[in-house]
């Protein structure tokens, strides 16, 4: 599937195409990736009873919460203004596994592992500061920030939390072939790698939860 | 309108609903269970004019309508309580007025109090509840060691008086004495704290979602969910098991029991999210504080299910089904 969309876009890009040129400014550019979230702790919590023999509570069991790492794809959207400045904006889907160790049951209850899987979408948009002076082997660096909303479904579609994502990160790009003329401008690549930092949607307790992020994408220019 | 005196020692009912968390007071009526509620949103009571030891008639009153206004307070129930005066009835007369106040009962030496009903037999309707308390143990409304804490135990009655079972929330070792309670995770588990405890005058979110159950308001049944399955060991239904669904963001947790048919239970009134079940064997007292002991299962062991439940907003969860082991 890669190999054929890869084909398709050579074949639209006509003559007169530059290799290794610069991303035309002021153009839409739409990407397609896979990546990788990595997995957040959500924090830990205690079953407390009512303690009839002292002031501390009395714990049933404990718990501690994780979303797992998962595999997301990745759709962005974006343009650059100059030749410093740029938006994007960016939808990630990832199934992450959400865990709960439960351990420590006062009635010996065996440690069990309970999990639900999740549906997670993050729509987001941000700025895009170009590094040109660090270029390298045509890769262009960059550093991003930006803020976006968090949407989880839980297993079965039953319940939807919501929350914010807070994020800054980099990654370079190359565009391989761009051309002057024509509905598509372009064809490139680019590495993103973000940390993102979550609040609200599924979580323990109320403080913010950091996790990393990793893309590859191609894109096209228009 | 058919009336019948039930006198309730401890909240032994004939039967439990299993629609519900917590434990909800039923009659069978027919082929079906009514819950026994109000039907009146606001429900005048009357104070005995006699104290007891330590506690003054008004000192009595006092701390009753502080332990009505703890209940009053859930704002995602409706029920709302009136103190209409002092009366020289007695508790647990069909007299056509709720009374509470003490008695002497030397026979029930380990009863603290209790609650009785007069309820319209077609509709479950409460029509008049009394509560007694037992004026052979030592009382107080200030918390005294050494004594019981009058609000404490009141509050726990008052929840009879509204319609709510036992809750079996808590953790108990056998003493030469008797049970001792270690802890409790409501104040409708059956077993007082003790002498000189006042833990029990502030309702656990299993109380809250009982009564809120009975009488929702303020978008209660909108805004929580429930969660359904059964309990089943090789196959079979298991009969009486106490469910417990823990929600690790909020900390509450909430109880029920699996008393339908093939072991299904359902735990309503929960806050929207993933929660952790688990499932034990009713020891923790006895079994006929909570309902008949008929057919109760109790050999299985301790289990905590490896798929989180979640409680949609306003709906019922997928069915979880709970496989236990024998012990």
């Amino acid at each position: 599937m890669t190999r054929a969309f890869w084909l398709l876009l050579v074949l639209c890009l006509p003559a007169g195409a530059h290799a290794q040129s610069e991303i035309p400014l002021r153009r839409l550019q739409l990407a397609a990736g896979i990546g990788i979230v990595g997995g957040a702790s959500l924090g830990s919590a205690d079953a407390n009873l009512r303690s009839n023999m002292s002031s501390d509570p009395y714990r049933l069991f404990a718990s501690s919460s994780r979303l797992e790492r998962a595999a997301i794809l990745d759709l962005r959207v974006a343009v650059d203004l100059t030749r410093r400045f740029g938006i994007d904006g960016h939808l990630l889907y990832g199934h992450p596994e959400l865990r709960i160790d439960v351990s420590g049951d006062v009635e010996s209850a065996s440690p069990v592992t309970a999990l639900d899987r999740l549906d997670q979408y993050v729509i987001d948009g941000g700025v895009v500061i170009a590094l040109h002076e660090l270029t390298a082997g045509g890769w262009q660096p960059f550093a991003a920030g930006g803020a976006g909303y968090l949407r989880q479904l839980h297993e079965g579609l039953t319940l939807t939390e919501e929350g914010t994502v807070f994020y800054v990160g980099g990654g370079a790009r190359r565009a391989f072939v761009t051309r002057t003329r024509g509905l598509l401008r372009g064809l490139g690549a680019r590495g993103d790698v973000r940390l993102n930092v979550l609040s609200g949607g599924v979580r323990v307790d109320d403080g913010a939860r950091r996790h990393v992020s990793v893309s590859g994408s191609v894109f096209v220019v228009f | 309108m058919k009336r019948a005196l039930t006198l309730m020692l401890l909240a032994v009912m004939a039967a439990a609903s299993p629609a519900h968390a917590y434990l909800h007071l039923t009659l069978s009526i027919g082929s079906s269970q009514r819950p026994l509620k109000w039907n009146s949103t606001r429900v005048g009571w009357f104070a005995t004019d006699r104290g007891a030891s330590g506690v003054s008639a008004t000192q009595f009153q006092v701390s009753i309508a502080r332990a009505f206004a703890t209940w009053e307070g859930v704002p995602t129930a409706s029920i709302t309580f009136q103190f209409i005066g002092f009366t020289s009835n007695v508790p647990f007369e069909d007299d056509g007025i709720s009374t509470l106040g003490f008695a002497a009962e030397p026979e029930l030496d380990r009863v603290l109090g209790a609650t009785s009903f007069v309820v319209d037999t077609l509709t479950g309707e409460l029509v008049e509840s009394d509560v007694f308390f037992n004026s052979i143990f030592p009382w107080s409304t200030s918390g005294d060691a050494g004594r019981f804490d009058l609000q404490s135990v009141a509050t726990h009655e008052i929840g009879h008086f509204v319609g709510l079972g036992h809750s079996a929330l808590g953790e108990t070792e056998m003493r030469p004495e008797g049970r001792r309670v270690l802890a409790s995770g409501a104040v409708m588990f059956p077993i007082s704290l003790g002498r000189g405890s006042i833990q029990d005058r502030e309702l656990q979110p299993d109380d809250i979602a009982g009564i809120s159950g009975l009488y929702p308001d303020g978008g209660f049944a909108e805004t929580t969910g429930a969660i359904s399955g059964r309990i089943v060991r090789d196959g079979a239904g298991v009969l009486g098991a106490h469910v417990v669904a823990f929600n690790p963001r909020t900390g509450a947790l909430i109880g029920g029991f699996s008393l339908g048919e093939g072991g299904a239970f359902q735990i309503a009134g929960l806050q929207p999210g993933p929660y952790v079940i688990r499932v034990e064997p009713l020891d923790d007292a006895d079994i006929d504080s909570f309902f008949e002991p008929e057919g109760i299962d109790l050999d299985f062991q301790v289990t905590i299910h490896p798929r989180l439940a979640v409680a949609p907003p306003g709906g019922a969860s997928d069915r979880v089904d709970v496989a236990v082991r024998p012990k």
